[in-house]
């Protein structure tokens, strides 16, 4: 029987650690602080995102199979409801249209160009999801050559449901808020309560048990109540205003009375997501 | 002649089971990730494990197959490198070092495969948490990740079992 360790095979053991340790820390810096990676891995996603298309066609076509046999059961229920929301929404949207001229007026006459909410959507499909415990990330079919940007918000179902972290040629990577990465939900955003007054803060945290983001070290006078909506504050990178985010769902208070620490259910679909929206910010000078 | 089909097959099956993992990773999210227990679609690793293990006098290049593996798991869905790179070579060395001394069958299969499916959760813990990308304690490892995934994995194994050895054992 041959010894299970000879000193060769320990040598490459060890070498190929710490190939694969350095190639680790290598990627690490280059995906924090460049904007797209190198053109060896664009080429090579490019590559895998075509191939991943024509092997996840069937599998997606089975998906939607089950989904609409699941949607099937439901309809019934749904139909009643929606028909209601319908009436609703007439008169919401003659409204969203009466106010959106309003504003553009009044913005007209106050020379305000550009602001903080003017974003444009790209709507991009799903192609594959990591297939790993800690990384939830999603790889989606459009790219640098669509105009996707790293960093740039993604929103799927009701709200906001990650961030752009890698874009190839023709797939971008998004990193769900449900992901690990510290970095994965830091997003500026804003807590409107219902007295119309809002509370500015960050994300700084994510908590997978109970599935809430917490908005922590609020110092403010502003009274919040559960059910108060969040949406994001448009300050700082490249993500726009006024994108939802979610329903405030639990408050811990300081001993001050102030809140300290916000729990915010988030409204965007993480789970099975086929279809999601890119936001792009129109920034001053963009065009 | 046949050698070399059954090589190909390999490939081929190989490739279509990297992007299925990712193709059922995404259909089935709401099913297979939720808080509590998230399970990790890894057929990649069944593959590579199955060919090492049965493919005998074949000759099937397992570890050129498991470097190729890796690199597209790494660029194309982790996007850190040297991840997968590592993992999937460790898995066939560990499955063609103990065809050396277990019998080919449903038991030892199924042994190997414990050992394979339980190096992917567990390397790439290792790996996110030394870069710091994850704060999973070891606790929570092993019953929301480790447990499942294993579960999940096991079964899939005994499904492909069949089919897959007298695949082998025909063309051997």
């Amino acid at each position: 029987m041959h010894r299970f360790f000879s000193s060769r095979r320990l040598v490459i053991v060890a070498l190929s650690v710490i190939t694969c340790l350095g190639l680790m820390t290598l990627s690490v810096a280059v995906r924090n602080r460049r904007s797209t990676p190198p053109v060896v891995q664009q080429f090579g996603n490019d590559v895998a995102g075509f191939a991943d298309r024509v092997v996840s066609l069937p599998a997606d076509g089975i998906g939607a199979g089950a989904n609409s046999l699941a949607q099937l059961l439901n309809t019934y229920d749904e139909n009643q409801k929606l028909k209601q929301q319908v009436d609703q929404m007439a008169q919401d949207k003659v409204r969203l249209q009466t106010a959106e001229q309003e504003n553009k007026e009044l913005r007209q006459e106050a020379k305000l160009n550009k602001s903080l909410s003017d974003y444009q959507s790209l709507t991009a499909s799903v192609i594959a999801r990591t297939p790993s415990s800690w990384q939830s990330q999603l790889i989606i079919g459009k790219g640098s050559a669509n105009g996707v940007k790293k960093n740039m918000p993604v929103l799927a179902g009701k709200g906001l449901i990650g961030r752009v972290v890698e874009v190839n040629q023709t797939n971008s990577k998004v990193e769900l808020i449900s992901d690990d990465n510290e970095n994965a939900n830091r997003f500026a955003i804003q807590v409107t309560s219902k007295k119309g007054e809002t509370v500015n803060g960050i994300v700084t945290g994510y908590d997978a048990d109970k599935n809430v983001l917490e908005m922590g070290q609020i110092t403010t006078k502003t009274k919040l109540e559960n059910g108060d909506q969040v949406a994001t504050s448009g300050l700082g990178g490249v993500t726009p205003k006024g994108l939802y985010v979610g329903k405030v769902v639990g408050i811990t208070n300081d001993d001050y009375g102030h809140a300290s620490k916000v729990a915010i259910r988030p409204a965007g679909k993480l789970g099975s997501v086929n279809i999601v929206t890119v936001a792009a910010k129109n920034q001053a000078g963009d065009e | 002649m046949k050698a070399t089909r059954i090589k190909w097959f390999s490939a081929l099956g190989l490739a279509i089971c990297i992007f299925l993992d990712g193709a059922i990773s995404q259909q089935l999210a709401g099913q297979l990730f939720t808080n509590g227990a998230k399970l990790v679609p890894e057929l990649t690793t069944l593959w590579l494990l199955a060919t090492a293990f049965f493919e005998d006098e074949i000759h099937v290049p397992t570890y050129w197959f498991a470097i190729v593996a890796g690199i597209v798991f790494d660029l194309f869905y982790a996007g850190y490198w040297g991840i997968y790179l590592f993992i999937f070579p460790v898995v066939v060395w560990l499955a063609r070092t103990l065809r050396q001394y277990l019998p080919v069958n449903l038991f030892a299969t199924l042994l190997v495969g414990f050992l394979g499916f339980a190096i992917q959760p567990l390397f790439s813990w290792i790996a996110l948490r030394l870069i710091g990308l994850t704060s999973v304690s070891l606790a929570d490892f092993m019953v929301v990740s480790l447990a499942p995934t294993l579960a999940l994995n096991e079964v899939l194994l005994m499904i492909f079992y069949l089919p897959l050895r007298k695949l082998y054992l025909r063309h051997n």
